[in-house]
């Protein structure tokens, strides 16, 4: 099918290159024309030299044929505009942004952008997912009789795979109750013995420092027997 | 046109986007009518531009912010405004910050500056009320040849 692709920085560049090696037309458009001799040198003569805000632009990159338009500008306000455009007037089927303030994001889903990217969402839960990858994220301290309590997050890990271990099998240190589990799906439950926790699950709990630090160590060491 | 419609009943609370020439001539203008108005700008330096008296006054408030950012716009009292106005130099810029302020906080009068004829009559369609120097100029530069 043909695409348009809207921004021929680093991203428009990748996705271009996704969707030719997927055997797609494409058409870029980039109001630089250091970028748009770049992408020909690429991918052929698939460039558009202008801004994608303008109508004739659009049309010369053949919006009136484009089943998708994928919009990957820094500029949300460009982004925006361009896929209402190419709804608007071209009647295109499918538009994709990306959006690089995250508090755009509803207001582009309200307008009719088929698909929102939210950028600065994905890269925060990379590094979210960096940090939890010891399997324990300390969440606030509760401190109480000189007992250093807190509370964690303690995601169980994929060697549990699909077979599950019950919750009151799980060696939970000395001084640590568990008070929540939201499962991998998103649905928070209360804790029972029989509950059976599955790779992806995530324990809110209470512990001590010790405790924390067993928990760490536990998680670290791999699959429970 | 739609603003010419709306019957004036007191002072109102403005927030207007851009304090560039536009801007600040529309504030300068609202206030000496009696109303209230909040200016949000990325730029500081771009509040040269507004009377000193008003500001000193607190007739014109200005806000150093981001006109597409829901933070920066409550920050400048756009859950309290009766009009907003974006009145940026790239209409890009304008039409989303109106779209934020007429979809995300329901703000009764948006208008909005879009210079771009094509792009004016599609956001008109669209229910936005919008302003552009252009389609102004040749308006007038019509009448005046064919007068």
């Amino acid at each position: 099918m043909h695409v348009i692709v809207v921004g021929a920085d680093r991203l428009g560049q990748a996705v271009a290159r996704w969707l030719v090696a997927g055997g797609h037309e494409i058409a870029i458009i980039d109001s630089r024309r250091s970028r748009c001799i770049a992408v020909d040198q690429a991918f052929g003569s698939v460039s558009v030299l202008g801004s994608s805000v303008d109508r004739s632009i659009l049309a010369q990159a053949g919006a009136s044929r484009a089943e998708m338009l994928i919009a990957t500008d820094e500029d949300d306000g460009a982004n925006l505009v361009t896929c209402q455009i190419a709804k608007q007037r071209f009647d295109v089927p499918t538009t994709i942004s990306v959006v690089n303030r995250s508090d755009h994001v509803d207001l582009f889903n309200v307008l009719g952008v088929d698909v929102v990217v939210d950028v600065p969402d994905l890269i925060l839960n990379q590094i979210q997912e960096g940090f939890t990858s010891h399997g324990i994220t300390h969440l606030k301290p509760l401190p109480a009789d000189g007992m250093e309590r807190s509370l964690v997050s303690i995601h169980v890990p994929a060697a549990y795979g699909s077979d599950g271990l019950r919750l009151d099998a799980f060696p939970f240190p000395d001084g640590t109750l568990p008070s929540l589990v939201v499962t991998r799906d998103g649905v928070p439950r209360l804790p029972s013995g029989d509950f059976k926790l599955r790779a992806g699950d995530e324990i809110i709990a209470v512990t001590t420092a010790q405790g924390e630090d067993e928990l760490r160590d536990l998680l670290a060491s791999g699959p429970l027997a | 046109m739609v603003l010419a419609d709306r019957p004036i009943l007191g002072p109102k609370h403005i927030l207007i986007v851009g304090s560039g020439e536009l801007g600040a001539a529309v504030a300068m203008a609202l206030v000496d009518q009696g109303n209230t108005v909040h200016v949000l700008d990325r730029t500081p330096n771009a509040f040269d531009r507004l009377p000193g008296g008003a500001v000193e006054e607190q007739r014109i408030i200005p806000i150093v912010g981001d006109g597409t950012s829901h933070d920066d716009l409550v920050r400048a009292g756009i859950r309290e405004v009766d009009v907003f106005m974006s009145t940026m130099r790239n209409d890009s810029d304008n039409i989303l910050s109106a779209q934020v302020a007429k979809h995300e906080f329901s703000v009764d009068v948006v208008v909005c500056r879009v210079d771009d004829p094509d792009l004016q009559s599609m956001y008109e369609e669209l229910g936005l009320i919008t302003i552009g120097a252009t389609s102004l100029l040749v308006e007038v530069a019509v009448q005046t040849a064919t007068a």
